[in-house]
């Protein structure tokens, strides 16, 4: 399944990682593509936001990962949803985000405990600049290409995800 | 007091003795291994061979450093970086830092790595810190204001809210094809350049917080290289983008610096951390200090102390120890994500 968005302002980034955000479970590995600005991390400060978490989210270039606790009360609207429906809640507790821009060795992030994250089926997280470590991204991965657009504030961004 | 200072955060294992009396450090002695060689061939960091290099390297540079004097210096107290930075490094330096505090019955202080930077320019340093103060710590992961009305006493003013400032200097210096790191590399080209050849913004200038934000300027240097179609590979024109962005990074520091200092009515300012080597914005805060704020202390680290070392971690250790705010040997642990503020 592939689809694309054309978004126009920052806060319709915002409001794409909105939905975005609804329609995760925990569990899943977001693979962001898209060069230097983009809009990767502007993206994840949304999504963060519409998962309730309130910390300042900065570039992890440096850090190379950052997690987030997803609150109890800060839980996406599906997931309370779902369990008044009486289905099993998925403890979509973190938001782990990965940055491999500075990574030469995917060993590296392997290290830092980012498997432990991928396999954890209440994590999400998010992985800017995927494409440079193409081992360390399972195949059922979301990918997320960002493309700058016509001017300073339009950004293409591209989903694909495994039928 | 004679502090030893072990650091291992990240890619370098430093050992470092200091003298510290009535609030002023003197540097004796300072080692570092550097592991850059070993990272060239692996191409890159490795944690699990940073972590076997400092493990071969620490015991010998602790001996060589001690080794120097006929007679053993007593030693006052042993300081630490116990975080942030990469568990398997930190774990060396928290381990060897224990077990020598236990042999030698010596008290042990846990230092965060930002504090280190935050000590670095008392080091060797005639003048003393008078509260309240204010440091400005910028490197490639971090761009705070944290204010200090004591020793040990902080509270963040204002960070960066996406990029940090050298962050800022990789990734422009990437778009112009300058290389790495990209600090160095924008500084020297911009010697040549004309700081007012391209407009870009001065982000968050017009807020009223002492918060930054690096990633629009970013996007704006690559907007600039795109719409005008720059030919980067020119000298002259990346000299010239190089002046320009440089420029906007230092005057929103400069600019947000100054405002919280008067905010806070600040008697000592601090630099540090690996931004700090940039003479940009070295000679910009001298002078907006002198013409806005000339009874402010400034206190800028030696060039050599602006990078990774244990000489800082040792000074900020010596404040520590001042006040007796030690920690069991049988307590400390490393902490990859501890937070000073
Ligand atoms: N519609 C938009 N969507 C996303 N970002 C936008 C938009 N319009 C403007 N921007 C700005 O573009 C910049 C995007 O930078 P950001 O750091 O998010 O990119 P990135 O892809 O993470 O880059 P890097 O590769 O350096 O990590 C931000 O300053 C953001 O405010
Ligand atoms: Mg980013």
């Amino acid at each position: 399944m592939n689809s694309s968005v054309t978004i126009k302002s920052i806060g319709e980034m915002n409001a794409f990682a909105r939905t975005v955000a609804r329609s995760l479970k925990g569990g899943e590995t977001l693979a962001l593509t898209g060069e230097l600005g983009a809009g990767k991390t502007a993206f994840v400060k949304g999504l963060a936001r519409a998962l309730g978490i309130k910390n300042v989210v900065q570039s992890p270039t440096f850090l190379l990962m950052k997690c987030y606790p997803v609150g109890k009360n800060q839980k996406p609207a599906h997931q309370s949803k779902s369990s008044m429906r009486g289905k099993p809640r998925t403890d979509f507790h973190a938001l782990c985000h990965v940055d491999a821009y500075r990574i030469k060795n995917e060993r590296e992030l392997l290290t830092i405990g980012l498997g432990e994250h991928l396999s954890d089926p209440g994590t999400v997280t998010a992985i800017e600049w995927a494409d440079l470590v193409p081992e360390l991204i399972p195949k059922n991965a979301i990918k997320m290409k960002f493309e700058h657009g016509a001017n300073g504030k339009e950004r293409l961004v591209t989903v694909t995800r495994r039928a | 007091m004679k502090i030893l200072g072990i650091e291992t955060s990240c890619d370098e294992t430093a050992v470092a003795l200091i003298e510290g009396k009535n609030g002023r450090v003197r540097e004796l002695e300072s080692l570092v291994a550097s592991q850059i060689d070993i990272h060239a061939a692996t191409g890159g960091v490795v944690p699990e061979i940073a972590a076997r290099e400092h493990v071969s390297a620490i015991i010998p540079l602790v001996s060589t450093l001690l080794g120097q004097w006929t007679r053993r210096p007593k030693i006052d107290a042993i300081a630490v970086t116990a975080g942030p930075g990469l568990f398997s490094s930190l774990m060396v330096g928290v381990e060897t830092a224990k077990a020598l505090a236990l042999a030698w019955n010596v008290p042990l202080v846990r230092v965060n790595h930002i504090e280190g930077h935050l000590y670095s320019s008392s080091i060797n340093e005639a003048k003393t810190i008078k509260f309240p103060a204010l440091a400005l710590i910028v490197s490639g992961g971090h761009t705070e204001l944290i204010l200090m009305k004591g020793h040990g006493a902080y509270r963040l003013v204002g960070r960066t809210k996406d990029d940090a400032a050298g962050e800022a200097f990789d990734k422009t210096a990437q778009m112009m094809g300058l290389g790495y790191p990209g600090g160095p590399a924008v500084a020297k080209a911009a010697l040549s350049g004309d700081p007012r050849a391209y407009a870009l913004p001065r982000p968050m200038l017009n807020e009223k917080n002492f918060d930054f934000s690096f990633s629009g300027l970013k996007t704006a240097v690559l907007y600039t290289i795109r719409n005008k179609h720059l030919a980067v590979e020119d000298p002259q024109i990346a000299a010239d983008l190089s002046a320009s962005t440089q420029t906007a990074i230092v005057d929103v520091l400069v600019e947000k610096t100054i405002r919280a200092a008067k905010k806070f009515k600040i008697k000592t300012f601090l630099l540090g951390g690996g931004v700090a080597a940039n003479d940009a914005l070295r000679a910009a805060l001298a002078a907006r200090f002198k013409k806005d704020l000339p009874q402010v202390g400034q206190l800028v680290p030696q060039k050599k102390y602006t990078t990774d070392n244990a000489v800082m971690i040792a000074a900020a250790g010596y404040f520590h120890a001042a006040k007796k705010d030690f920690i069991s040997p049988l307590k400390i642990k490393a902490d990859p994500n501890w937070e000073l503020v």
